[in-house]
């Protein structure tokens, strides 16, 4: 009730009458961004995080561009295909673009998730904001709702910058290069840097209301984060079914072709009794490819084309986690108030 | 006061309970029955540890009882029952004793965030309790003094017009100047408006000229509670010979200090005792005193018999600890 009357119309008092002509007396469409309520409060406390967040991605952008600009225009201005233009974006790319965008959700979770609601617990403000007129589950909404904005709009302009470049520049380049599925690239790509990101905020914030302290919950969601991708990592081949990669037959054997940028996840050599072995057994001792037995080849594989449907299982997976972490989080909030 | 129906009360208390630390935790606060009526300005009295800030922090919907139920303008809060808390918010100003306040925001932020959170908020009201501390708005939260806080987070309480504003040891970080402006400013505006004040203190006689209830607590249990001049009025200061035999009436208090007695009794009855026993009206803080004198013997007398203090069945609950 009472917080409805929030966003209703400002009772005549001489602040809010002050306020109210404020907002009313210009509505241009290029009015600045003048938030209120609880909207006001999560913006006012998330405005050095955001300043933070937004000059460091600009700055990543910036060097992304830069880099993009410098290699193509003295390298590929003599030739568009050298191999040195190749070898300076790729390395470009894969030494400093991607393991900066593979750490970020980890500083994201440590340094703006973290300290969100611990820091609350730690300066006793918990208990000034439950006084206010507003329920303590709509402080908690917005409070986590606008970071959370925030680091989605800047994480995702990063991403799609990064993403773009890494298409153009490096993979799309023949043969290609720096595959998807690569360690530092995956998570480089796409939804994963806005899917962690995300991820790696609910969870910090789980962490600081469960911990309260912030001392604890920043070092605790750094390994938390960290954990967490590499399991997913090791976990990841298992999102989609694999794809037999189909063979070729040469003139003297029957050899599997890697299609272009995809993830081979095992393979091996067709006995003559149609049955498969995978590579290792040739390291066993048997023999596999020599002038006497030239067995077939098989392989099962990620093509490229699973990268957006796997990432999109990750996002998802990620989502449940971060939902568990929230609704705990939720539930004490509203648990420990009236 | 009996005959008062539900909402005729801002504050009531029945079988009022908190422990902290869970279901074996320590009572803060137990077997507690009150009632404020609407429009008092109470005067939450006791010593260090008595339970104060534990019937704040209920009262301001921190957190929930343990035991009995607290309730606000006869909207009860219970152990389970969250009763109408999003409702009641609205109506209720809390100052904590710690003063928390956001240390990165300025003077005006902290203001803005009242007026941004609560609809019934008075800048000007708030600009009043602050204009006495001659605070910068845009100064830091952190970099002001303990006293600027406090006033900072008075301005906050009180600017939100709040139906019941509960002050935890408001005047503590004030020097007596202020502390007199202070308290001039907030008693007139909660008379202009009928507010129903609840104020602590652990000094007893701070608050003597401006309560016109109290409510007197003694490790955790409710020593005294009712109108100022009622309960004056039910008590009187007599003294005389030691060895006569004492007049009617329940001694709260009994000295005998030569061939003199003296003490405060309960009694009911205004008439004068027999001679040569004299008998005077009892300040304020001869009452209080008495009474948290007596408890503080009765407490220690309860110690050293054994006998249990808490006689009542403990029902066992799975709250938070908060």
């Amino acid at each position: 009730m009472s917080t409805a009357q929030l966003s209703g119309p400002a009772p005549a008092s001489p602040g809010t009458a002050e306020a109210g002509a404020d907002s009313s007396g210009r509505r241009s469409p290029l009015r600045p961004f003048r938030p209120s309520g609880l909207t006001w409060l999560a913006w006012r406390q998330s405005r050095t995080a955001a300043r933070t967040l937004g000059a460091t991605v600009l700055l990543a952008v910036l060097v992304l561009l830069v880099g993009h600009f410098v290699f193509r225009s003295t390298l590929g201005a003599i030739d568009p295909d050298s191999a040195l233009l190749r070898i300076g974006l790729l390395a470009h790319f894969t030494d400093q673009v991607e393991p900066a965008i593979f750490v970020l959700p980890v500083l994201i979770g440590m340094f703006i998730g973290a300290p969100l609601l611990s820091q609350e617990h730690e300066q006793g403000t918990i208990r000034l904001v439950r006084v206010q007129s507003v329920s303590p589950t709509r402080w908690l909404r917005t409070r986590l709702a606008v970071p959370a904005l925030l680091v989605l709009v800047s994480v995702g302009a990063l991403a799609a910058v990064s993403t773009s470049l890494w298409y153009w520049d490096v993979y799309r380049l023949d043969p290609p290069s720096d595959p998807a599925f690569q360690g530092m690239t995956y998570p480089a790509l796409g939804l994963a840097p806005v899917a962690w990101s995300l991820y790696a905020l609910a969870v910090g914030a789980a962490i600081g209301q469960f911990l309260r302290r912030t001392v604890l919950a920043v070092p605790v969601t750094g390994v938390v984060v960290g954990l967490s991708q590499v399991l997913v990592h090791a976990v990841r081949v298992h999102f989609l079914p694999l794809t037999d990669a189909p063979s070729w037959k040469t003139s003297w054997s029957m050899q599997f072709v890697q299609p272009s940028g995809s993830w081979v996840v095992e393979g091996g050599y067709v006995l003559p009794d149609g049955s498969r072995v995978a590579n290792t057994v040739c390291l066993a001792g048997m023999d596999c490819n020599s002038r006497t037995t030239l067995y077939p080849t098989w392989a099962r594989v990620h093509p490229v084309s699973h990268l957006l449907p796997m990432q999109l299982v990750e996002t998802a997976l990620l989502a449940a986690v971060a939902g568990v972490a929230l609704y705990l989080t939720f539930r004490r909030v509203a648990r420990t108030a009236l | 006061m009996e005959k008062l129906t539900d909402d005729q009360f801002a504050v009531q208390a029945v079988g009022l309970g908190k422990r902290f630390g869970g279901a074996t935790g320590p009572w803060a606060l137990r077997h507690c029955d009150f009632a404020v009526p609407t429009g008092r300005i109470c005067g939450v009295m006791g010593p260090n540890g008595a339970g104060k800030s534990t019937l704040f922090a209920l009262a301001a919907m921190l957190c929930a009882p343990s035991e009995g139920e607290l309730r606000l303008f006869g909207s009860p809060l219970t152990p389970d029952g969250r009763g109408d808390g999003d409702g009641l918010r609205a109506r209720i100003g809390f100052a904590a004793q710690d003063k928390p306040l956001y240390r990165s925001f300025t003077v005006a932020d902290t203001l803005r965030m009242g007026r941004e959170l609560n609809p019934s908020w008075n800048q000007a009201l708030a600009e009043r309790v602050l204009r006495l501390a001659e605070l910068k708005q845009d100064a830091k939260v952190g970099s002001l003094s303990g006293g600027q806080r406090s006033r900072l987070a008075l301005a906050l309480a009180i600017g939100k017009q709040p139906e019941l504003l509960l002050l935890d040891e408001p005047l503590a970080d004030l020097d007596p100047l202020v502390r007199h402006d202070l308290l001039g400013v907030l008693l007139s505006d909660a008379a202009d408006r009928g507010t129903t004040v609840l104020i602590s203190s652990h000094t007893l006689t701070e608050l003597e000229e401006v309560v016109d209830h109290v409510l007197l607590l003694h490790s955790g249990r409710v020593r005294l509670a009712g109108g100022v001049d009622e309960l004056l009025d039910a008590h009187r200061l007599v003294s005389g010979p030691a060895d006569l035999e004492r007049p009617p009436g329940e001694a709260v208090e009994w000295r005998v200090t030569g061939r003199r007695a003296t003490g405060l009794l309960h009694h009911p009855d205004p008439a004068p005792p027999p001679a040569p026993w004299t008998q005077e009206r009892p300040r304020l803080d001869e009452l209080l005193l008495a009474h948290l004198r007596g408890a503080a013997a009765g407490h220690a007398q309860n110690a050293d018999t054994g006998a249990p203090t808490t006689d009542r069945p403990s029902p066992v609950t799975s709250e938070a600890a908060s």
